[in-house]
């Protein structure tokens, strides 16, 4: 991490510093190399011999190696390899130049001087032949000694070895300035320019290398002492020694003599020190001022930023994440917190100062490492999330501040529960809608009037043909599907939508396979506040079964009212046939039994003519005759029965009013008269009245009370009783007997015509009264029946409805079904 | 003089010895159908009483019946329906035509005779009958 910043620190430094190391390194390794191959290829000696002040070859060595030290150690990432290499070259040095030193100060020779070339004895300012002077000796071991620590990261000290090398070498400097030859020439103080310079190049870049350490340090601050020292440096350090040169080469020429130039050099060097310090405050006061005015604006934006964080609705809190050992967020501390929080975190404010952990022992490790990758990567967030730790929603915005490696988060966020509790219970609803819509095959939808664009649901896109959902659906998308026949239809639903607010409609569509549906859409228009519509939201159902079910329906009630019409003409055509046939029957058994009377007279007449006649035949043949006639005249009561049978049903009903109680009277009369001999008891209910026809309910009576006169016959006394039984709306009248009575268990042949319950020799009679009783009651809409037992007299019932003043004929088939003559 | 108008010689026969009984049977002119009675009322002599069956072949009694009542020589001849049928519409169409009297034809012999008798006392002695008749 340090070596990321440092870097980063090297990109920022000024090009001056960068470029002054490389600047210097490069300067020692041309001026060491120029000298070392100068010696080498035999010139130095030769200028040696000359009398020239020549650097040895042990300086020139050394300042090739502490040249190419600095280079190496010119940037702090370097690699050990590199930094071994560099640490041997300055331990080189340092060791050249210590163990000249000590030949200097204990003057003997240990042999190293003329190791590498060889220079004649008494060369000039020369202690022994080529042994560097004592100057440069000393300041190339503490250069070695500097390098040194550099490379083994001791840069205080490397920093402070610099300094000293650049001040010896100040002393032959200034002489060689100022043409001092006692600083440079003497055996004591005796080095070459060469050296002087390459000295100072390498003393200088072992102070600018270390940048981030004494003098570099202040030198490189962005703020007004660095700005200071950057431009005090040059003066303090130049100036004099400028001046000094200027006074000196003043001086030489003759211009002013020692006095003037000394009065010269003081008066230039305050001046000027003074412009500059003159500067420099001023620039430093205006500076303080914008300062002060810099911290204002803070107070005030912090001030501003306080009561901001005071008075917020939001929480607001600013957290430091805590690391484990294998770097991963499992905790935060709370660093501040605002007033709003705790209404919101749902925490107490006493939290500040304490971890997360503590107030929320169980809280999800997502939210450490949410918030633990907003400290690290520096991206903010915006996070919408639920805890269940507390079964609270948030929603909040996360950033980092401070420094990377504070791990500072500040969190401004609010409590969104009851927001997501209500748009969780508003989706639940609609689910629920959603689903019982699903569940009855409805598909609902939901159209906006403005853009014509509807949301709707899946069942809804199905409905009109689609499997998937429909990525966008408009009224004209809808409209292209319903078939062009039914489209003014729902252009007048809508209309009518329009003016009651309520949409139905009931139409054809076109799925994409081209199949043809029934579909039923109900809606309900929706209002804004000035009243104008802006929605129509509703339901949409296919109706196809039901439609085809209706269609179903028509063609089969169609079918089933042909059929019934069918059915009834052929009903018709049956019954008018069967009048037919019965009014043919009819006519057959009148002619029948019309055309036998005269025969039968005609037997009767010529037995009788026969008896009267002659006294010719014996007994035998007179019971013969007898016997002729018997049987004459029971064939002519049978046909008459026929006739009376027929003429029941032939006449036409004249209906009236009918005295059944007089009628009754005359019947029992006329039986009286016919057997007087006869001892029965009539009681004849008074007051019985009917409506229907009188000739044919006398008949009845006639039939029925001549009956039981005639079945009673065996009783002493005989008794008939005629009444009536009220029954709701219809009149129950009976005739009832003592008389022999009958077995129940034939009564259902009672009223068929011909049909007996009794023999001849007992009770004559032909089986036609009853037939022809039933036949009256039947065309008078009427029921009949009967209660008998054997021997314990028989009861015979007849109802008729009281209002029937219906005229029925022949042709009603009112009449009883059990009768052969029809 | 007694026209009989009737098809049935078997009755015929039964109604001739009725009338025997009674002494009214030389009398008698039998028609055996309705145009032989239309013949018979044709000549100059007009019986006193036409004793008339309705079923008759050729012309039926009630046409014989009509054309009697048409002719205004006839018009008032005595006419007697002596028929088997006892049914309303015969009775009712007889007389609307203009009969005399309608008897059932019993079917007792006895009956019978003295129905003849009675009819053959009442039409032939009792009955005053318009001169232009004759």
């Amino acid at each position: 991490m340090s070596s990321v910043d440092r870097s980063f620190q090297d990109d920022e430094s000024p090009a001056l510093v960068r470029n002054g190391v490389l600047i210097a390194s490069a300067i020692a390794i041309i001026i060491g190399g120029f000298w070392l191959l100068a010696w080498l290829s035999g010139a130095a000696p030769r200028w040696s011999a000359a009398g020239t002040l020549t650097m040895k070859t042990n300086a020139g060595v050394s300042a090739l190696l502490a040249g190419i030290t600095l280079l190496l150690l010119r940037t702090s990432r370097i690699s050990n390899a590199r930094r071994y290499i560099a640490m041997t070259a300055a331990m080189l040095v340092f060791f050249i130049g210590a163990l000249t030193l000590s030949e200097h100060l204990f003057h003997f020779n240990i042999g190293i001087d003329q190791l590498l070339a060889k220079e004649a004895p008494g060369a000039f300012a020369t202690a022994s032949p080529n042994r560097m002077g004592p100057p440069a000796s000393l300041s190339f071991t503490l250069l070695g000694a500097g390098l040194f620590c550099l490379a083994w990261s001791r840069r205080s000290i490397a920093v402070l070895l610099g300094a000293s090398v650049c001040l010896i070498i100040c002393v032959p400097a200034l002489g060689y300035l100022y043409g001092i030859a006692a600083l440079y020439e003497r055996n004591v103080s005796a080095i070459a320019w060469p050296s002087v310079v390459a000295l100072l190049s390498l003393g200088t870049g072992l102070i600018f290398v270390c940048r981030d350490t004494g003098p570099m340090r202040l030198a490189l601050r962005d703020d007004a002492g660095g700005d200071l020292v950057r431009r005090m440096l040059p003066v303090t350090l130049l100036l004099p020694i400028l001046l000094g040169y200027l006074r000196t080469v003043g001086e030489s020429a003759g211009l002013y003599g020692p006095s003037l130039g000394r009065a010269l050099l003081v008066t230039a060097l305050s001046g000027i020190s003074t412009t500059l310090l003159w500067r420099s405050g001023s620039r430093l006061s205006r500076a303080a001022t914008a300062q002060k005015e810099a911290m204002k604006e803070l107070a005030d934006s912090e001030r501003r930023y306080s009561t901001l964080f005071e008075s917020i609705d939001e929480g607001f809190c600013v957290i430091e994440l805590l690391f484990d050992q294998s770097g991963k967020p499992h905790d935060w501390r709370y660093l501040e917190i605002n007033p709003a929080f705790s209404k919101h975190g749902a925490i107490p404010v006493e939290v500040v100062g304490k971890t997360v952990r503590e107030a929320i022992p169980d809280l999800e490790p997502r939210w450490f490492e949410m918030f633990g990758k907003v400290a690290l990567t520096g991206e903010s967030i915006r996070y919408v999330e639920k805890s269940e730790a507390m079964n609270r929603w948030f929603e909040g915005y996360a950033l980092r501040i401070g420094q990377p490696q504070d791990h500072k988060v500040a969190i401004l966020f609010n409590d969104v529960t009851e927001r997501k509790r209500a748009e969780e219970a508003l989706r639940e609803s609609e689910q629920r809608l959603r689903l019982a819509a699903e569940g009855v095959d409805m598909g609902l939808w939901d159209l906006d009037l403005a853009t014509k664009v509807a949301t709707r649901t899946l069942r809804h896109d199905q409905i009109f043909g689609y499997d998937e959902f429909q990525p966008v659906w408009t009224l004209e998308i809808a409209l292209q599907h319903v078939l062009t026949e039914d489209r003014p239809a729902i252009a007048e639903a809508y209309a009518v939508a329009t003016k009651t607010g309520k949409l139905f409609h009931e139409s054809r569509v076109r799925w994409p396979d081209g199949s043809i549906h029934w579909i039923s859409a109900r809606g309900r228009m929706h209002y804004d506040a000035q009243g104008n519509a802006v929605r129509v939201a509703g339901v949409v159902f296919d109706i196809t079964e039901r439609k085809q079910a209706e269609t179903a329906l028509r063609q089969s009630e169609q079918r089933y009212r042909e059929l019934a019409e069918e059915l009834e003409l052929r009903v018709r055509e049956r019954t008018a046939q069967l009048q037919l046939a019965n009014k043919e029957l009819e006519a057959f058994t009148y002619s029948v039994s019309h055309d036998l009377r005269a025969p039968l007279r005609t037997l009767d007449g010529f037995s009788q003519a026969l008896l009267q006649s002659s006294d010719a035949f014996d007994a035998k043949a007179r019971h013969y005759l007898e016997r002729i006639r018997v049987a004459t005249q029971r064939m002519r009561s049978l046909t008459d029965g026929f006739l009376q049978l027929s003429r029941m049903s032939r006449t036409d009903l004249q209906t009236g009013n009918v005295n059944l109680t007089e009628i009754a009277e005359t019947v029992v009369e006329e039986l009286r008269t016919a057997e007087p001999q006869r001892n029965v008891e009539v009681h004849v209910e008074p007051g019985m009245r009917a409506v229907g026809d009188p000739r044919l309910l006398g008949a009845v009576l006639q039939n029925l009370i001549g009956n039981a006169w005639k079945f009673s016959a065996g009783r002493h006394p005989a008794v008939i009783e005629v009444g009536t039984m009220n029954h709701g709306s219809e009149s129950t009248f009976y005739v009832r007997d003592n008389g022999a009575g009958f077995d129940m268990e034939h009564a259902e042949k009672l009223f068929t015509p011909f049909h007996r319950m009794h023999n001849e020799a007992e009770f004559p009679g032909t089986g036609i009264g009853l037939a022809t009783v039933q036949r009256v009651i039947g065309r008078h809409d009427g029921r009949v029946w009967a209660e008998a037992a054997p021997n314990a007299g028989a009861t015979f019932y007849f109802e008729l409805p009281q209002n029937q003043l219906k005229a029925t004929t022949l042709d009603d088939p009112g009449t009883q079904g059990n009768d052969p003559a029809r | 003089m007694i026209l009989l108008v009737e098809d049935d010689p078997d009755h015929v026969e039964l109604a001739l010895l009725a009338l025997e009984k009674h002494n009214l049977s030389d009398k008698v002119l039998v028609a055996r159908d309705g145009s032989e009675a239309l013949e018979y009322l044709d000549r100059p002599e007009l019986p006193k009483l036409v004793l008339l069956d309705l079923k008759l072949p050729k012309v039926s009694g009630l046409e014989v019946l009509k054309r009697i009542r048409a002719q205004q020589r006839t018009r008032f001849l005595p006419v007697v329906i002596l028929s088997s049928s006892d049914e309303e519409s015969d009775i009712l169409r007889s007389y609307e035509l203009g009969v005399n009297s309608y008897i059932v034809k019993p079917l007792e012999l006895d009956n019978f005779t003295d129905a003849a008798r009675h009819v053959g006392v009442y039409w032939l002695t009792l009955n005053k009958t318009p001169m232009g008749a004759k």
